[in-house]
C-alpha cells in the first residue's frame, strides 16, 4: 500500500514537473497577418512612341559625342 | 530498491529540464562588454570599419557611392545601365534593411554613452566624442534618407524618426516628428563637440563634427546657422580651397585625406576589402555620364580641372569614388545659404572664389552675367518650393560638377522640389516618383508595432 502511493506521488510529481517545466511564455513577438518581409518592387510600363524616341535622342547624341 | 529507481529517475527529470543553457552558444571570440576598455573597443571596431572602407553607414564608402549614383541623373541609365543599379525603386528592399544596419550602430554607440564609467581621460573623452558623433551622423542620414525633404513651417507635423536613447531591446520607440529628431541629431553633435577630442586616434575631431553640424543646418534649412557654422570651419580649420594645380592629386588620392578634405574614409592603405574596391570603380564606371551633366562645363570643358580628371573618353567616370567632406562643399552650403538669405553679395563671392580653384582663366560672375535658368532644368524648384534663380541655378550647377560621384546629386535632387523623370531599362518604363526619394523604414519594424508608421508609398 506504502510502496504503491509513493510511486504514485512520484509519478505524479514527475509528471507535473515537466509540464511545468515545458511551460514558457512565448518570447516571440505576435504574428503578424503579413508574414512577408519585402515590399512589391514597382512594375515598368510600356514607353510611348516619344518617350523612346527621346531615349533614342540620347543614345545618338552619346555616340555622335564619344565617336561610336 | 524499485522507489529509489523511480525517485531517481523523477529527480534526473527534474534537473534536465530545468537545463537549457548547455544549447545557448557563446559566440567564439566575442564577449559581453564590462569594462571600459571592452566599450572602447566597440567604438575602435566601428572606427576601424570607417577606416578600412567598410562603413557604408556613418561616412559612407564605395558601396554607398554606387548607390546613390544609381539612384540619380549624374550618370545615364537611359544610354546605358551598366553594373549599378538602374534606378532608386529596384532598392527598395535594400533600403528598408539598410534602416536596420544604421540602427546596430546607434545601438552601439547607446551602449557605450550608457556604460562608459570614465568620463575625464583622454581614452574616455575620445571613445564619448566617437559615440556621440557617429550617432548623430547617423541620425543626419537617417533624416536625410528615410525623412520627407524639411518644409519650413510644417516640420513639427513632419514625420521623423524614433530617438532611442538606450540601449532596451524590449523598447519599441514610435517616431518622434521631424523637427524634434532634427534637435535630436543637432544634441548629438553638440555632445561629440563638447567632449573636446583633439586625438585623430578617435577619428571624430573638431572641424569634422562641425561639417556635419553645417550639413545637418543645411538640410534643415536654418540657413543663419549654416552660415555661422561654414564661416567657422572656413576660418578655423586651417584648410584653404585647393587650387587647380593640386585638385587632380587630392581628388585621386587612393587613401590620404589630401588638400581640402577636413573627413574621409578608407584612408586604411591595406584594407582586407581593397579587392573588393576595385570591382566597385569598374561598376561605377559602366554608366556613362549624362549630357547634361557635360554640358554645364561649357564650350570649352577642358579648362575645368573636374571635367579632366572625371571622365574618359567615352564619358565614363574616372574620379576616385570616395566618400569624403571637403571645404569645396562647405563653401557651396555658404554660398546658397547666403543666397536664400538675400545676401547676393556674399553667395557671389564665395561661387567665384570656387569656381577660380576649377576653371582656369575664369572671370567672375556678376548679377548681370549670371547665365539665364534653363528650361529644361531637371530642378526647377528650390529647397524652399520657389521657382529657381540664375544665381542658385549657378551654385547648384558647381555643386553638381564638384560632388560629382560623391553620392551627393540624389539628395540635391531630394532637397530641391523631388522631381519625377524615368529611365527605360529593357524596354520598359521606370519612373523616380516623388515618394521614392524617401525610404522604406524597415518592415519588420512597422509590422511588430502598429504605432509605426511607414512612409507613404510602401505597400507590402
Amino acid at each position: 500500500m506504502v510502496k504503491t502511493t509513493i510511486i504514485r506521488i512520484t509519478l505524479a510529481l514527475g509528471i507535473a514537473v515537466i509540464l511545468l517545466c515545458g511551460c514558457s511564455y512565448n518570447e516571440l513577438p505576435p504574428k503578424t497577418d503579413d508574414a512577408t518581409t519585402d515590399y512589391i518592387l514597382p512594375s515598368g510600363t510600356i514607353p510611348t512612341a516619344e518617350e523612346s524616341a527621346a531615349v533614342q535622342a540620347l543614345r545618338d547624341e552619346y555616340n555622335n559625342a564619344v565617336g561610336n | 530498491m524499485k522507489n529509489i529507481r523511480y525517485i531517481m529517475v523523477s529527480v534526473s527529470v527534474l534537473c534536465m529540464v530545468s537545463c537549457r543553457e548547455y544549447l545557448d552558444v557563446q559566440p567564439q571570440g566575442e564577449v559581453i562588454p564590462t569594462t571600459d576598455e571592452e566599450f572602447a573597443a566597440i567604438m575602435d571596431n566601428r572606427i576601424f570599419d570607417i577606416e578600412g572602407g567598410g562603413d557604408e553607414f556613418v561616412i559612407g564608402n564605395m558601396e554607398a557611392i554606387a548607390k546613390f549614383e544609381g539612384y540619380a541623373d549624374n550618370l545615364d541609365a537611359n544610354i546605358r545601365v551598366g553594373n549599378i543599379v538602374a534606378y532608386s525603386g529596384d532598392n527598395i528592399n535594400i533600403r528598408q534593411s539598410e534602416w536596420r544596419s544604421i540602427f546596430q550602430i546607434v545601438r552601439d554607440c547607446n551602449i557605450v554613452i550608457e556604460n562608459l564609467e570614465d568620463r575625464t581621460s583622454d581614452v574616455a573623452k575620445g571613445t564619448l566624442a566617437a559615440a556621440y558623433a557617429m550617432k548623430g551622423i547617423c541620425y543626419y542620414n537617417l533624416l536625410r534618407s528615410w525623412c520627407d525633404p524639411w518644409e519650413a513651417g510644417q516640420e513639427s507635423r513632419q514625420l521623423g524618426l524614433p530617438l532611442v536613447d538606450r540601449f532596451d531591446i524590449k523598447d519599441m520607440p514610435v517616431r518622434a516628428t521631424l523637427a524634434a529628431s532634427a534637435d535630436y541629431t543637432e544634441r548629438m553633435l553638440d555632445m561629440a563637440l563638447a567632449q573636446g577630442n583633439t586625438d585623430p586616434k578617435y577619428f571624430f575631431t573638431e572641424y569634422v563634427i562641425k561639417s556635419y553640424l553645417a550639413k545637418l543646418h543645411f538640410w534643415c534649412e536654418d540657413w543663419e546657422s549654416t552660415i555661422e557654422t561654414c564661416n567657422d570651419i572656413i576660418g578655423g580649420c586651417g584648410l584653404t580651397l585647393t587650387p587647380i594645380a593640386g585638385y587632380e592629386e587630392m581628388i585621386q588620392s587612393a587613401n590620404d585625406p589630401k588638400g581640402e578634405v577636413i573627413v574621409r574614409s578608407h584612408i586604411n592603405n591595406a584594407s582586407e576589402l581593397d579587392w573588393y574596391f576595385s570591382y566597385m570603380k569598374g561598376y561605377i564606371a559602366s554608366r556613362p555620364a549624362s549630357a547634361s551633366l557635360i554640358e554645364l562645363f561649357g564650350d570649352e570643358p577642358e579648362k575645368d580641372v573636374r571635367y579632366r580628371i572625371s571622365f574618359d573618353s567615352k564619358r565614363f567616370n574616372t574620379k576616385t569614388p570616395e566618400c569624403k567632406v571637403r571645404l569645396s562643399e562647405i563653401v557651396l552650403m555658404l554660398a546658397e545659404a547666403y543666397c536664400h538669405t538675400g545676401d547676393t553679395e556674399n553667395a557671389l563671392l564665395w561661387l567665384n572664389e570656387l569656381r577660380r580653384n576649377r576653371i582656369e582663366g575664369v572671370t567672375d560672375l556678376t548679377e548681370a552675367t549670371l547665365p539665364p535658368v534653363r528650361q529644361d532644368n531637371r530642378i526647377t524648384e528650390d529647397a524652399e518650393g520657389k521657382p529657381l534663380t540664375p544665381l542658385l541655378q549657378a551654385i547648384l550647377d558647381e555643386r553638381q560638377k564638384e560632388l560629382y560621384i560623391e553620392g551627393d546629386r540624389w539628395f540635391e535632387l531630394k532637397r530641391n522640389g523631388r522631381p519625377e523623370w524615368w529611365i527605360i531599362n529593357n524596354g520598359l518604363k521606370y519612373t523616380t516618383r516623388k515618394y521614392m526619394y524617401t525610404a522604406p523604414v524597415y518592415k519588420g519594424d512597422v509590422d511588430i508595432n502598429p504605432d509605426f508608421i511607414q512612409n507613404p508609398g510602401y505597400e507590402s
